[in-house]
């Protein structure tokens, strides 16, 4: 067997040992039910006889399907190495054949199995609450969700790293500002950016620059309001976008997680 | 009449412990006291500024203000109405986010300019005073390609002469707004504005601005939408200026410096409407005098200027 061959091996073991100690906790049960619930809520407003909101009920599904999602790929994430170190498993996982990098890799793409489980799981919901009004989401929604899966896997390897610097809910935390917080960081930079100082500006425009843009992979909106398939050259690029930072949070967390104390 | 209970209570501490009915007599004699003074203030002293009121009395008013959940709850209609607000101004523009310029961008005039190419008020389109989109064109933009892939996902498109959706989709919205939040009043003018761009509805149009007025009886802006829609719309100018008149006599009755910048400029409307129905009608004396007292209030003001160089005083 190969190293290659060897390696893919060990980490979708890894990973799909992260899958079924999932499934066992029964967390996406949880979250299935609550998505159906809080779109059903909302679509039940057509029932009232209000008819023309299908724009508003386009957004309010997707909406509820970011936040879900991003929710629960954070929540995936910042346990897989935390809970192995404290229930003290990472021990004979180690102590097989396994380095510390492929546990990280391993467990990144474990999280990432199951934040896309869950999109498609969230994204089936409202889309099927949608198609009982009648409601459909175009060629716009497969790209809306291809983006999504990139911003997942950003966001699975952003947690991830940050749970090897931070205490559990400390990285749910941080870790989720990031990710929901985005947009109205780079919208606060694009205005203060007029009124700041050259120093203040620098400071900012680097920080705009170095932190992940997670609004960048949301269509959700064009989406809802019916516009036109981006380029293709768009979403390639954001491909790339995602597997840049993918590949530095992991190459930082591996240098952070070979040096630390079990 | 707080000081005046004050002391009396004091008093009746610092003597003895007097009976309950003493008690209750000195309270009744200072909040009477308290009363007269009252009176006689109010009657010697003209209010500089008047309390506008609420579509509910006084005493609902205050029932309301006492219950904690209402409280509650009218924090959530008012979020929930201004809430519906922006999605219906998202989605008349196709989803393009606009925003209010900065003093800076006013100030250098560098910024993307908005503009409409299908008309304004007068077609039921909200006017775009000092407005930019919230994500700028590449000539303004510092984070080129972050930007670019920005205006590629985002709904993004030049604003600068942009048409209006059809806003036949929004009005639901305009429907749970007001169900949401009765008093707010956009809600009902600029919905109003866009169920009678269909001229066949205009009688829905109408009936919708009557409903904000029940719940809005002192509202400037939906009395005088109503004088306006009836006079320039339907043309009826007998049913049109007794609510340009009562709209006038609303703004009359405020203080002009509290007014806000809706109700200034629905006051101003007033009275060029005022002006123009009474033109129309042949009314000319009563045309003239709302035409004076238009530009003794808005210096400035086109229509009362115009109409009174072109009839001049006989």
């Amino acid at each position: 067997m190969s190293v290659v061959t060897r390696k893919l091996v060990v980490w979708s073991a890894l990973a799909w040992g992260a899958v079924l100690e999932s499934m066992r906790r029964k967390d996406l049960y949880v979250a299935l039910i609550l998505a159906a619930v809080m779109i059903g809520a909302s679509a039940t407003i057509g029932t009232f006889g209000v008819k023309g909101l299908e724009i508003f009920l386009k957004d309010t599904a997707l909406n509820v399907v970011n936040l879900l999602s991003v929710l629960m790929a954070v929540l995936f994430a910042s346990r897989q190495i935390a809970e192995e170190v404290s229930r003290r498993t990472v021990y004979p996982l180690l102590a097989r054949p396994i380095g510390r990098g492929d546990l990280l890799i391993g467990k990144f793409l474990g999280a990432f199995a199951l934040s896309a489980l869950s999109l498609l799981l969230f994204a089936a919901v409202a889309w099927g609450a949608l198609a009982f009004y009648g409601l459909g989401l175009g060629f716009i929604f497969l790209q809306y969700l291809l983006l999504r899966l990139f911003a997942l896997a950003l966001i699975c390897a952003m947690t991830l790293t940050l749970s090897l610097f931070l205490t559990p809910s400390a990285t749910v935390t941080v870790a989720l500002l990031l990710a929901v917080g985005a947009q109205t960081f780079g919208r606060a930079v694009m205005l203060l950016d007029q009124t700041a100082s050259p120093a203040a500006r620098l400071t900012m425009r680097a920080a705009y620059w170095g932190l992940p843009h997670l609004d960048l992979f949301d269509l959700h909106e064009k989406v809802s309001y019916g516009w036109k398939p981006i380029p293709p050259g768009a979403a390639g690029a954001l491909f790339v976008y995602s597997l840049l930072y993918v590949a530095v949070f992991l190459v930082v967390g591996f240098f952070r997680f070979r040096r630390q104390a079990l | 009449m707080s000081g005046a209970a004050a002391g009396a209570g004091a008093g009746a501490a610092a003597s003895a412990p007097l009976s309950d009915r003493a008690q209750n007599v000195a309270g009744v004699v200072a909040v009477a006291a308290c009363c007269a003074l009252g009176a006689l203030i109010g009657g010697r002293v003209a209010p500089v500024v008047q309390a506008g009121p609420s579509g509910l009395t006084r005493a609902e008013q205050e029932r309301v203000d006492q219950a904690a959940t209402s409280s509650l709850f009218g924090q959530f209609r008012s979020s929930m109405s201004d809430f519906l607000w922006l999605k219906v101004d998202r989605y008349v523009h196709g989803g393009v986010e606009l925003r209010g310029l900065t003093p800076k961008e006013k100030a250098s005039g560098r910024y993307d300019r908005v503009g409409s190419a299908d008309g304004g008020r007068e077609n039921g389109n909200r006017e775009h005073h000092d407005e930019t989109s919230v994500i700028p064109s590449a000539q303004q933009d510092w984070r080129g390609p972050l930007g670019e892939l920005e205006r590629a996902v985002q709904p993004y498109q030049d604003m600068s002469h942009h048409t209006h959706r059809d806003p036949k989709e929004a009005m639901p919205l305009f429907r749970l707004m007001t169900w949401s939040n009765p008093h707010f009043i956009p809600g009902y003018t600029v919905g109003a504005a866009m169920i009678a761009r269909d001229k066949g509805k205009l009688g829905q149009a109408i009936d919708f601005l009557r409903e904000g007025e029940r719940n809005n009886p002192d509202s400037v802006e939906i009395v005088q939408e109503i004088g306006e829609m009836l006079t320039a719309r339907k043309r009826d100018f007998a049913a049109g200026m007794p609510y340009l008149a009562r709209a006038v006599a609303l703004g009359k009755a405020r203080d002009k410096s509290t007014l806000t910048e809706d109700e200034d400029e629905a006051f101003q409307n007033a009275y060029r409407w005022a002006v123009l129905n009474r033109r129309e009608a042949g009314d000319q004396k009563a045309a003239r005098a709302y035409a004076v007292e238009g530009i003794r209030l808005y210096p400035n003001d086109v229509v009362c200027r115009e109409y009174l160089a072109s009839h001049p005083r006989p």
